[in-house]
This record gives structure tokens, C-alpha cells and sequence, in this order.
């Protein structure tokens, strides 16, 4: 796994239905299923705005919760800490799972 | 400032008023607002006080939003890290950080060969200068890292 590589990495889930199941890291301490409802809402308007500001198909997101970096690409949610992580490492991490 | 693959960028004030707007499509701001403030309620919901910045991912071009700014760029060359860190206070630090460098060195001018400062024992005239540049010297630096991103 190439997980190890992304610093500040705390876990990655994959979206089963409305929930999620980790992957890989740490438990991560929220409501997981509110977190699905908002991260698949949060998709939609992102797919409409990409189409109105021209940005193509959307591909993902990210948000940043206080110090927690949550980005959500492709079924796959990945918790970083926002202040010590790399983004590029945690796109890679991605383009590496979306792969496979 | 130069971002790989930068395209355009809007920075707006706390009541989302346009400051700067620069190659971005008109209802970029709108969006922006509606997002943060949908992104803000789903934090408090999730148990976090704020959404502190976020970015969207499209197949062409992407968007980041952190600290009244946003920034679009082209997603094949976009620099993620970057794009991250350039959200520090970096403009606001380096310019004050070489402001302060640069008052000093005027003071020191002065200190040296002028008769302005005078009225200070040799020393003492020597102090303010000093801190400035060190102060200054800081600045400069720490205007970019990564972990000033939420400041």
C-alpha cells in the first residue's frame, strides 16, 4: 500500500451504501453515515457547479474541517491532517486506489 | 505570484463583495458563498466549528477556496500542494517582513552617517533597527509554510 507515503494520513474509507468501511489507519471519530449523506450531496452540487463554471466532469473534492482534511474522490474518503499532509501525496494515494 | 496552471482567481471580503477578480466566470462568487456556507453548517453538524477551505476536482480545470480567496487552475497542471500552501499569509508577511528589512537598514543609514539620531546615546540608536531586522528576517521566511495556513 501506498498509503504510508502521505503525511499526516490518519485513514481511508470506502463508501458501502450510506456508510462508511475503513480501509486502512485510524478509527476516525464522527458520524460516518451523516458524513456519507453529505459527502454524496455535496457530489451532486459539485458535478452541477463544475458544469456551470466550466470545469469539466468533477472528478472529486475536498473539504477541510477544522484541521481535518476530508477529500472524497471515486467511492474512497481520505482523512488527513490538513496541516502536516501533502496534497499532491494524498492525489497520488488516489489515482493508485482508483487504479487498481 | 506564479501557480502551475493558474487560470484566473477571485478574493472577496467577509461580506462576499468582490475585491479582485481576475479571468473567473460571474457566478463563480455565488457558488462559492452557497458552498461555504453549506460546507460551515455541515461542520457544525459533524461536530467541527468551521469548514476552513475546500477544493473541487473537474476533469479540465479545478478550484480551491481558503481565506476569502479563490483560485482556478488547470486540473493536468495543477500543483496541490502548492495551490495549498499558497493560502499562508505570504503576500501580508513578506511584504511587512521586507518592509521591516528595509526600515531597518534605513535606520541603520542613519544611525552610521547621518546626525538624525543624534539625540540617542551610540547604542540605543542601534536597538530599533536591530529588532526590525530581525523581526523582518523572521517574516520573510515564515511567510511561507505550510502550517500558517490557518492563521
Amino acid at each position: 500500500m501506498e498509503f504510508n507515503k502521505v503525511p499526516g494520513l490518519k485513514a481511508v474509507y470506502s463508501v458501502k451504501g450510506d456508510d462508511l468501511v475503513k480501509v486502512y489507519g485510524e478509527e476516525i471519530n464522527l458520524d460516518t453515515k451523516k458524513l456519507v449523506s453529505f459527502l454524496k450531496e455535496n457530489a451532486k452540487i459539485g458535478e452541477e457547479e463544475a458544469r456551470k463554471l466550466d470545469m469539466g466532469t468533477l472528478l472529486g473534492f475536498a473539504m477541510i474541517l477544522d484541521n481535518l482534511g476530508v477529500a472524497y474522490m471515486g467511492g474512497y474518503v481520505m482523512f488527513v491532517d490538513a496541516v502536516k499532509t501533502n496534497w499532491n501525496t494524498v492525489l497520488d494515494a488516489f489515482k493508485e486506489v482508483l487504479v487498481k | 505570484m506564479k501557480i502551475r496552471g493558474y487560470i484566473g482567481h477571485v478574493r472577496v471580503d467577509d461580506n462576499w463583495r468582490v475585491v479582485e477578480k481576475v479571468n473567473v466566470p460571474d457566478q463563480l462568487v455565488e457558488i462559492l458563498k452557497f458552498n461555504v456556507e453549506k460546507g460551515n453548517q455541515e461542520a457544525r453538524e459533524l461536530g467541527f466549528s468551521k469548514l476552513n477551505g475546500f477544493a473541487m476536482m473537474g476533469s479540465v480545470k479545478s478550484l480551491t477556496f481558503m481565506k476569502n480567496e479563490a483560485i482556478m487552475v488547470e486540473t493536468e497542471k495543477a500543483d496541490w500542494q502548492e495551490l495549498f500552501v499558497h493560502y499562508v499569509y505570504m503576500k501580508g508577511w513578506l511584504a511587512l517582513g521586507i518592509t521591516l528589512v528595509i526600515l531597518s537598514m534605513i535606520l541603520y543609514y542613519m544611525a552610521f552617517f547621518t546626525s538624525y539620531l543624534d539625540y540617542f546615546a551610540n547604542l540605543p540608536r542601534l536597538y530599533l533597527p536591530t529588532i526590525l531586522l530581525i523581526v523582518g528576517l523572521i517574516m520573510i521566511p515564515s511567510s511561507k509554510t505550510k502550517f500558517s495556513y490557518r492563521l
